[in-house]
C-alpha cells in the first residue's frame, strides 16, 4: 500500500461532505429549476439512488478485495491490459474533472468577487494550497475537512436563519405541476455530483475501521442530499421559479440579507465558505488522482507525482474551455452522460465480474 | 537547496496578495442613489448621487440643514451601462454601487419601459439586489439634488420612508420577480417633491411617497393616488403602521384605528368558466382617537366601530380595484400565480389570455376587523360625561 | 509559440524538478520516469493556447450530445 496514513470511517463521512456539496450548492440549484421549476426540491431524491448505489457498490467491491483501490482490483477482475486500462480512465476523468471544477471554483470568485484578477492566479494559487495537503497525504486532508466541517456548514445555516422572514412558502405550490418527469430531468445534472461518491473506492482502503465504512457512506450521501433539498427549497422560497436564471442563486441571496439595516452583505462570508469547501473538494479529488496514478504507473511513492498532476490540472482547468458559457453548456449536455457510464455502469459491470469470479472460491472456503 | 526554494515561495506572497482587486475606500465613488430618465433619440439620461467624504467629517455640526453632503453627477448613452462608461470620464474616482440603496425611474423612462435597465442592475454584480426601486413624478434626477433637512440626502430620505412601510416597499429582486412573473404587471412606488417652503429655500426640500406606478409588460400604465393606494396594499397585505379613520355611520365625528395586525387571505375559484377570487382580510387594532360620543368601554359601540373599520377598508380596497383592475387593467395583486397554484391545468389553458380575464375577476371581500384596546381612556376625552351615548 | 509562456513555464517546471530533486534520487529508475514524464507532458501541452482549442470536454461532448439533444427535446 502506498498510503502509510488512515483516517477513520468518520472522517471519510466527514471529508466526502464537502466533496460534493462545495460545488453543488453553488450553481446546481439553478440547473435543476431549469428542468423541474418548483418540483426542484424532488431532483435531489432521484439523483441520491445514485449516491447509495456507488456508495454500495464500491462498498461490495471493497469486501471482496480489502486491500486495495479502484486501481489495483481491476487488473484482477479483468485482467491486466483491460485493468490498466480501466485505472487509466479513471486517472484522466478525474484530472478532467478536477481541472473543470477549479475552474468553475475561479469562475466563481472572479465573476463574483475579484473581478480584476487574472483567473490564471486564482487557480494557481488555489493548486498551490492543495499540492501541500494532498503531499501531507489522506491524514492530513481528513483532518482538514473535519476542521472546516463547522466553518462550512455554521454560516450556511446561519443565512437561511437571517432569510426567514423573507421567504415565501406558498411558492412551493403547485405541487408536482407537469406530473413526475420535470423532476426527473432535473436529477439528470446533479446525480453527477451524488455519483463522485465513486471516489469511496479509492478511500476504502485506507479507513482504519472499514467495517463502518458502510455506514459513515451512505450517512454522508444522506446528509448531502438534505442539504441539497434544503437550499433547492430555500432558493425557491426566496426567488419563486426565476431560481433558473441566476447563475449562483445562493451567493444572491447571501447579498439579500439585510437584518436591522447593519447586518448585511454577507457574501463575503459566503465567499469564504466557498474557499474552504473548494479546497476540501478538490484536495480529495486531487488526491485520488495522485494516488490513482501512482498505483497505475506502479512507483514507490506518491509525493513526487503531486507537483506534475497539479501543474497539469492546472492545464485541464483551461483546456477546451474557452468561456463560462460553454462550461456550463458541456455540463448538461456531455457530463450527465459519459459521467453516468464512469460512476454507474461501469462500477456495476466490475462489481458483476468480480461477484461471478470470486462465487467458486467463495463456496470452497465456506465448505 | 530547500532553503532558498522556501525563501522564493515566501518572497512569492509579496506579489499573491491580492493587489489586482485592491480597492481603496478613497478611490471610489460611492453612490448612494441613481436616477434613470428618458432623454432624446431613444437615449437614456443617467444622474448618480455621490457621497462626498469630506464634507461629512468638516462640515460635522456646523452646517445644520442640508450642506452638500453629496453632489450629483449626469450622462446620457444608450443604456446604463453606457451612460456610466461616459459618467466615469467626469468623475475622479471610480463609480463604485455596492452602496447604492436606491434607484428611482423618471416618470417618461417608466412609460418608455424599464425592461432593458432593469437588465443591468439584476447582471452587474456591484448593483445589490436589495436596493429599493422607485418611479418619481416628471423627472428622477430631481429628486437626488435636493438637501432635505432630517436625512442627510435625499435618497436616505425615500429609503427610510419605504422601510416604514408608507408606500409599497419594492426591491430589485421583487421588481424582476413581477416583471418576469406570470401576471405580466408590477407597481412601483411613486415619488414626488414637496413644494419647498418659500422660493428662497428651493432645493431644501424632501422627497416624499405619493401613490403607485402601475406597471403593465414591463412599461408604466398609470399611476394611482395615496388612498387607493393603500387599498393596494390591503390587498397585497402589506400594510403596517398606517391609521384608519373611519366615519360612523349617524354618528357625528370620527374614530381613528391604530392596525397592528392583518392577515390577508387569497382565496380563488373557477366556477362555470368564472374566476372569481375571495380576499379574506382579518385585521385587530387599538382606538387612538374618539372624536364621537360614544362610550369605548361599551361592546356594543366597539361593534359599531368594527363595522366601520370594517367598511373603510372595504371601501379602498375597491377604489383600488376599480382603478387597478378596471382601468388599468394590470394585475398588480399577483391573481394570476394564486390561480396557477391552486388551477394550474386551467392556468395552462388560460394564461395566454389572462389580459381579457383578470379584468373580469369577480372579486369578493370578505374583511373582519376587530378593535382590541380602547386605547388609554375609554370615554370620550374632550366632553362632559352627559353628553356621552351610552346607546 | 510565446516565448513569454514557453520560458515562464520552463521556469516552473525547473523549479518543480529542484523542489522533488533531492528526494527523487534515492527512488528507483521507475519513480524517475513517471515523474519526467508527467512533467514533460504538463510542458508540451502549456506550449498550447489550450482555452482556444478542442480538448478531452470537447470531444466526449461531441460523443454524447445526441444523448443531451434528447433530454432537451
Amino acid at each position: 500500500m502506498l498510503e502509510k496514513g488512515k483516517i477513520s470511517a468518520f472522517q471519510m463521512g466527514v471529508m466526502m461532505y464537502p466533496t460534493i456539496i462545495a460545488t453543488a450548492i453553488l450553481s446546481l440549484p439553478a440547473t435543476m429549476a431549469t428542468y423541474a421549476h418548483n418540483d426542484l426540491w424532488l431532483s435531489p431524491i432521484w439523483a441520491s439512488f445514485a449516491g447509495f448505489l456507488t456508495v454500495y457498490v464500491s462498498h461490495r467491491l471493497h469486501q471482496y478485495y480489502p486491500q486495495q483501490t479502484l486501481i489495483e482490483y481491476s487488473c484482477q477482475i479483468v485482467g491486466l491490459i483491460p485493468g490498466k486500462l480501466i485505472g487509466f480512465l479513471y486517472c484522466f476523468l478525474y484530472l478532467m474533472w478536477t481541472g473543470q471544477i477549479v475552474r468553475n471554483y475561479a469562475e466563481f470568485v472572479v465573476g463574483a468577487f475579484l473581478f480584476n484578477t487574472p483567473i490564471v492566479v486564482v487557480i494557481a494559487s488555489m493548486i498551490l494550497v492543495c499540492v501541500f495537503a494532498v503531499r501531507g497525504g489522506i491524514e492530513v486532508i481528513g483532518r482538514a475537512a473535519l476542521l472546516f466541517m463547522p466553518l462550512f456548514v455554521l454560516p450556511l445555516c446561519l443565512m437561511v436563519l437571517l432569510l426567514l422572514p423573507d421567504l415565501d412558502w406558498q411558492n412551493f405550490f403547485p405541487v408536482l405541476e407537469n406530473g413526475i418527469v420535470p423532476s426527473l430531468k432535473g436529477a439528470v445534472v446533479p446525480h453527477i455530483w451524488l455519483g463522485e461518491f465513486w471516489l469511496t473506492a479509492f478511500l476504502f482502503p485506507l479507513l482504519a475501521d472499514s467495517s463502518k465504512g458502510r455506514k459513515w457512506g451512505m450517512l454522508s450521501v444522506l446528509a448531502v442530499t438534505i442539504t441539497m433539498i434544503a437550499t433547492n427549497l430555500f432558493s425557491l422560497f426566496l426567488f419563486g421559479s426565476d431560481v433558473s436564471s441566476m447563475l449562483y442563486p445562493l451567493m444572491i441571496a447571501s447579498r439579500y440579507v439585510s437584518i436591522a439595516d447593519f447586518f448585511e452583505n454577507l457574501e463575503s462570508v459566503v465567499m469564504a465558505v466557498w474557499v474552504l469547501g473548494a479546497f476540501v473538494k478538490i484536495s480529495v479529488f486531487f488526491y485520488v488522482i495522485v494516488l490513482g496514478s501512482a498505483q497505475l504507473m506502479e512507483v514507490t511513492d506518491y509525493r513526487p507525482l503531486v507537483w506534475p498532476i497539479g501543474f497539469l490540472i492546472v492545464l485541464f482547468s483551461f483546456w477546451g474551455i474557452p468561456n463560462m458559457i460553454v462550461f456550463n453548456y458541456l455540463d448538461e449536455t456531455s457530463l450527465p452522460y459519459y459521467g453516468f457510464f464512469m460512476q454507474i455502469l461501469l462500477p456495476l459491470l466490475l462489481l458483476l465480474i468480480a461477484k461471478l469470479r470470486n462465487k467458486p472460491q467463495r463456496m470452497k472456503s465456506a465448505a | 537547496m530547500k532553503r532558498i526554494l522556501l525563501t522564493l515561495l515566501m518572497m512569492s506572497l509579496l506579489f499573491l496578495g491580492g493587489c489586482w482587486d485592491r480597492t481603496e475606500i478613497n478611490d471610489l465613488a460611492i453612490i448612494t442613489g441613481a436616477a434613470i430618465d428618458a432623454a432624446d433619440d431613444n437615449q437614456i439620461e443617467l444622474s448618480v448621487q455621490v457621497f462626498i467624504p469630506r464634507a461629512l467629517s468638516a462640515g460635522r455640526g456646523s452646517t445644520s440643514s442640508g450642506g452638500n453632503l453629496t453632489l450629483v453627477k449626469s450622462a446620457k448613452g444608450a443604456s446604463i451601462a453606457d451612460a456610466i462608461a461616459l459618467l466615469q470620464t467626469k468623475i475622479p474616482r471610480k463609480i463604485f454601487w455596492g452602496h447604492c440603496e436606491v434607484f428611482i425611474f423618471g416618470e417618461d423612462m417608466a412609460k418608455r419601459g424599464i425592461a432593458e435597465e432593469m437588465d443591468f442592475l439584476v447582471r452587474h454584480p456591484q448593483p445589490r439586489e436589495r436596493a429599493y426601486m422607485f418611479v418619481s413624478k416628471g423627472k428622477a434626477a430631481k429628486t437626488l439634488e435636493l438637501r432635505p433637512e432630517l436625512e442627510r440626502y435625499s435618497s436616505e430620505v425615500i429609503r427610510e420612508m419605504s422601510d416604514m412601510h408608507i408606500g409599497m416597499l419594492v426591491t430589485i429582486i421583487q421588481l424582476k420577480e413581477m416583471l418576469r412573473g406570470k401576471s405580466n404587471a408590477a407597481a412601483l412606488p411613486l415619488i414626488d417633491v414637496m413644494p419647498p417652503p418659500n422660493e428662497a429655500k428651493g432645493l431644501e426640500t424632501a422627497p416624499y411617497i405619493m401613490g403607485t406606478a402601475v406597471f403593465r409588460k414591463g412599461k408604466m400604465v398609470g399611476e394611482i393616488n395615496e388612498k387607493a393606494t393603500r387599498g393596494v396594499m390591503w390587498i397585497r397585505g402589506e400594510v403596517e403602521r398606517y391609521t384608519v379613520t373611519a366615519k360612523l355611520k349617524n354618528v357625528q365625528g370620527t374614530v381613528s384605528l391604530n392596525p397592528i395586525h392583518s392577515d390577508i387571505k387569497f382565496i380563488p375559484s373557477i366556477r362555470n368558466g368564472q374566476w372569481q377570487m375571495t380576499i379574506k382580510a382579518k385585521t385587530e387594532g387599538d382606538v387612538v382617537q374618539n372624536g364621537t360620543n360614544l362610550d369605548m368601554s361599551n361592546p356594543e359601540m366597539i361593534k359599531l366601530v368594527e363595522k366601520a373599520f370594517q367598511q373603510d377598508i372595504e371601501d379602498r380596497i375597491e377604489l383600488a380595484l376599480k382603478q387597478v383592475q378596471h382601468e388599468m387593467k394590470a394585475d398588480i395583486f399577483d391573481f394570476a400565480t394564486d390561480f396557477y397554484r391552486e388551477y394550474p391545468q386551467e392556468w395552462k389553458a388560460a394564461k395566454n389570455n389572462w389580459d381579457e380575464i383578470f379584468p373580469n375577476v369577480k372579486v369578493i371581500t370578505d374583511i373582519h376587523a376587530y378593535v382590541r384596546r380602547p386605547g388609554l381612556v375609554t370615554l370620550p376625552g374632550g366632553i362632559p360625561e352627559e353628553e356621552v351615548r351610552e346607546k | 509559440m510565446r516565448w513569454g509562456v514557453t520560458l515562464g513555464v520552463t521556469l516552473l517546471v525547473l523549479l518543480i524538478i529542484l523542489f522533488e530533486l533531492p528526494a527523487l534520487r534515492q527512488k528507483p529508475l521507475r519513480d524517475k520516469i513517471a515523474f519526467f514524464s508527467l512533467l514533460l507532458c504538463g510542458w508540451v501541452l502549456a506550449q498550447f493556447d489550450l482555452p482556444n482549442m478542442a480538448g478531452p470536454v470537447t470531444w466526449l461532448n461531441e460523443l454524447f450530445k445526441p444523448w443531451g439533444n434528447l433530454m432537451k427535446k
